[in-house]
């Protein structure tokens, strides 16, 4: 009562009026710059979840990291961890910004499903988010082409269905991760980044921060390579011994697989995950005198690498050959196999469906010298692998069947691969490239320290560079306005007192003390500021979610709505204001 | 002490001026902080909006070295030399495919990259098929829409080619025309790479998000303004004794204010407009010279100026207000 005794209704009504005004400006500016760059964060990072994202080290954004998809697989192996493998990128439709995620599986968005229809597997469809397929004008059934962001891909898809998802993802479109894969141009065996959920981040991080040791002690009778495998099958380590080997490797976090390859015998010795230092030790067991068992009545010819016919020995409607182990060659009604016979077998001609074409295949270095001690291996579109070989020489000739596959060849830590058509083809180059071109190739354990970029991941590096300008832009506009709205604030607040100041002066001559004008005029001020705050906070939340919040993107998304930091700034704003305003309130008083 | 003469002085409302810019310089009227507020107030739409203009060029022009010269256009309208193709979504066994027919498929072939293991169909019954649906073939034939065709080869593709079925003639009338090319459309909504349309748009909705709050910010600047008006003419005694036992008229000392106003905003605009261009390319300098970033200058366009109409807009007529109402209140009270 008596604050607006002294103050006059008049007065605090302007006031009230005016600090309404400037705050609910200052607070829908406020909310505008921080939801803008809130939104842009969670956009970069692929969006809010309460599991662990892992993504490259020297990326800014989730849609230019690209890490090894071997992870996923190591990462799930460990007890009660789920690790899932995930890819995002960004494409442009219809004049407009589109993130893009791959999925693996639909049925998670039964739930979601507003039109259309959920489908399954892989094919040209996408699914759209609500907020998206609004913007677009699109609806189920209709076609859409999405232009890929960093690659020469414009992509016909067709709209199989529509979300809501009630978060970012509906202003986002997904497709199956074959899709997103040409999309955003990922090498074959990487991802943009793995969610883990069952382990904390901490626990992550100690894990993929260091090397680890693995002893591998292997004793083998033939000569060959000791090889090392990553979880998804990628060679990382090849060493050519023969009798013994102790090799000691300092590889990352990860699930490898020990084997032994020579040209004709390939063979797993052990399975590691590798979460500490470990020691694993395989030997090669070969059979002291392998029996070759060839069935049907047509009398088989088997002959060493040597020349040597080895001699056969009728049984029912078979025939037996007992040999030491080694490569044959055996001839059979005219056609010729080649036999490596380590163990026992048995060779059935009747399931020699097809016939083998001879493919000679020539590795190179770019500079065109002969690769030598390399391994090669050939696998079917499906990739499947049909054969894997060690090659010695710049040519190595491999016999496959009818059909189409991919020959991979590495000499680590380089490698290339080709597609041949068999039939058609009787010969294949393969070019192993230098470094700069073969980034994705390098060890794991040099990932983190390479920053080689080839010409056409230039436009993703800049991305995320961009990205990052933008979000301290967004940021630096963000912390001035602050400033400057408690400095504008403030001088509401000193027109309060400035425009009663007379009447301030006559209670001060009257001998008011300090202390009772802070509790008859200080504190009802500061609740009637904590108040307008309160209000005023409640205004700009409704208009800016009414007007502002759903007409702005960022990257394609809709502004999120911070209702609880435009309080807290509100709050805040008043507070600051109150305080400048009675510094200078009891400045006015002690003048007197 | 200003004597009477140099307040009156012939007495027009001019004549006045130089009495309230000679009480400004003393700090009598507390111009300083109405300064600030303005300027940094402008400086803020200004910098933001020069550097965002500045970044929008340069590093659209970055993408577009980066992402090479070659791009892949699909459009919905012709455009000269390009392929027109007829797209269907077709379902097959639960799968979608897409059905693409082409009176060039070889050509089709090479726009996107893609190749066939095979022979190329050349009558209307003949089809390529994409090798990620091979398996809806049977015995080198598959059936659309109840009509055979010949299975002739299969397209290796690293787009939607390798779930399509292509082929020279559509069984379908519904089918979307598109056309394709090699050339990049300026205002085509599909070249890809399209890296530099997606930094574009990202500039243009940041643009659009400071658009929005540049016009709050002039709310802000004319209600700041009105209060500090007022706030610098009652906290100003001095200068309203004199000008009350002057007997200044009413309409005379309107006009001084109001010329002060104008003063005051156009320099506060000023001001505003240096710091927003000097701060922002100063610091780019720094960044330079000490990290080897590129340094890029403020961009001025035409819609900076508008920074300051508006700035000038909003800040004097407030400013005025909020002096003539300060004035008024204390020779009322006095």
């Amino acid at each position: 009562m008596l604050l607006t005794n002294i103050l006059s209704r008049k007065r605090l009504a302007a006031f009230s009026a005016a600090f309404l005004i400037l705050l609910s400006a200052a607070n829908l500016t406020f909310g505008l710059v921080v939801g803008s760059t809130r939104t842009l964060d969670l956009v970069l990072r692929g969006g809010e979840s309460d599991s662990v994202l892992l993504i490259e080290r020297s990326a800014r954004t989730i849609y230019t990291s690209h890490i090894p998809a071997s992870l996923a697989i190591s990462l799930g192996r460990l007890p009660s961890v789920e690790a899932e493998p995930f890819i995002a990128t960004v494409g442009y439709v219809a004049g407009s910004v589109m993130i893009t995620q791959g999925l693996q599986s639909t049925s998670p968005f039964a739930k979601a499903l507003l039109s259309g229809y959920l489908p399954s597997g892989d094919g040209p469809w996408a699914i759209m988010g609500e907020r998206a397929a609004e913007r677009l004008g699109t609806r189920a059934g209709e076609t859409i082409q999405l232009a890929s962001s960093l690659r020469k891909t414009v992509l016909l898809l067709t709209v199989a269905a529509v979300c809501r998802f009630g978060d970012m993802r509906d202003d986002e479109m997904f497709v199956h991760e074959r899709t997103a894969k040409m999309l955003s141009g990922l090498p074959e065996g990487m991802i943009s980044a793995v969610v883990v959920r069952g382990i904390s981040r901490e626990s992550v991080e100690t894990l993929l921060s260091r090397t680890y040791r693995l002893k591998i002690r292997c004793s083998s009778a033939v000569p060959g390579n000791l090889v090392v495998l990553e979880a998804n099958g990628a060679l990382i380590r090849s060493v050519k011994f023969v009798g013994k080997v102790e090799e000691d490797l300092d590889l990352p976090f990860g699930y490898y697989t020990v084997a032994f390859q020579s040209p004709h015998l390939t063979m797993s010795l052990a399975s590691v995950l590798l979460d500490a230092d470990k020691s694993c030790e395989g030997s090669v067991e070969l059979e002291a005198s392998p029996i070759l068992k060839v069935l049907g009545s047509a009398k088989p010819m088997l002959r060493g690498s040597d020349g040597v016919e080895i001699q056969a020995i009728k049984q029912d409607e078979s025939w037996i050959f007992r040999a030491s182990p080694g490569v044959y060659r055996l001839e059979l009604s005219g056609q010729a196999f080649t036999i490596p016979l380590f163990h026992s077998a048995t060779f059935n001609p009747s399931l020699v469906i097809a016939p083998t074409r001879s493919v000679r295949v020539l590795v190179s270095w770019s500079d065109g010298t002969e690769a030598r001690d390399y391994n090669l291996i050939a696998k079917t579109m499906g990739g499947e692998v049909v054969l894997s070989r060690l090659g010695l020489g710049g040519e190595t000739k491999i016999d496959l069947p009818n059909g189409d596959y991919v020959v991979e060849v590495y000499r680590l830590p380089y490698s290339a691969s080709a597609i041949i058509s068999i039939p058609g083809a009787d010969e294949m180059r393969l070019i192993l490239p230098s470094i700069q071109w073969n980034v994705e190739k390098v060890p794991l354990q040099y990932y983190t320290l390479i920053r080689a970029l080839p010409v056409e991941e230039m436009a993703s590096f800049t991305f995320a560079s961009i990205a990052g300008v933008s979000a301290a832009l967004l940021t630096a506009l963000s912390l001035s306005m602050m400033a400057l709205f408690i400095m504008l604030i403030a001088n509401i607040q000193n027109y309060l007192y400035l425009s009663a100041r007379g009447r301030l002066q006559l209670i001060g001559l009257l001998g008011a003390s300090r202390q009772w004008i802070l509790q008859t005029v200080g504190f009802p001020a500061l609740i009637l500021n904590l108040g307008l705050a309160v209000i005023a906070a409640a205004i700009s939340s409704v208009l800016g979610s009414a007007i502002l919040l759903n007409r702005l993107t960022v990257l394609g998304h809709s502004i999120i709505a911070d209702a609880k930091t435009v309080y807290f700034f509100s709050l805040v704003l008043a507070a600051s204001a109150w305080f400048l305003g009675n510094v200078k309130l009891l400045k006015t008083m002690n003048q007197v | 002490m200003i004597s009477q003469d140099e307040v009156t002085g012939s007495g027009s409302a001019v004549s006045l001026l130089p009495t309230l810019l000679k009480l400004a310089a003393r700090g009598s009227l507390k111009v300083k902080p109405i300064l600030l507020t303005i300027a940094l107030l402008i400086a803020i739409n200004v910098g933001a909006h020069t550097m965002v203009n500045s970044y929008e060029k340069e590093v659209t022009t970055l993408m577009a070295l980066y992402s090479g010269r070659e791009y892949l256009t699909v459009s919905e309208k012709p455009t000269p030399g390009a392929l027109m193709i007829l797209v269907t979504p077709y379902e097959m066994s639960g799968r979608r495919i897409l059905l693409v027919y082409s009176e060039d498929v070889k050509t089709l072939l090479g726009l996107s990259g893609a190749s066939a293991s095979g022979a190329l169909p050349v009558r209307d019954d003949e089809v390529l098929v994409g090798e990620s649906i091979r398996d809806l073939v049977e015995r080198n034939a598959i059936v659309v829409n109840g009509r055979p065709f010949k299975v002739t080869g299969h397209v290796r593709s690293s787009d939607h080619l390798t779930y399509s079925i292509v082929g020279l003639a559509t069984p379908r009338s519904d089918a979307q025309p598109l056309y394709v090319s090699l050339r990049r459309e300026r205002d085509g909504a599909f070249s890809a790479p399209a890296i530099e349309l997606v930094t574009k748009s990202l500039f243009v909705e940041v643009l659009r998000v400071m658009g929005s709050v540049r016009f709050l910010l002039y709310v802000v600047l004319g209600l700041s303004c009105f209060f500090q008006g007022y706030n610098s003419l009652v906290e100003a005694e001095h200068v309203l004794r004199v000008f009350a036992s002057l007997s200044t008229p009413r309409k005379m000392a309107g006009g001084s204010i109001f010329l002060y106003a104008c003063l005051i905003s156009i320099s506060g605009a000023a001001t505003g407009f240096s710091i927003g261009l000097f701060t922002p390319g100063l610091l780019s300098s720094f960044t330079s010279v000490l990290f080897r970033l590129p340094h890029l200058k403020p961009l001025v366009d035409l819609s900076v100026g508008y920074d300051l109409v508006w700035g000038v807009a909003a800040s004097l007529p407030a400013l005025f207000a909020g002096l003539l109402w300060g004035y008024s209140k204390q020779i009322a009270s006095d």
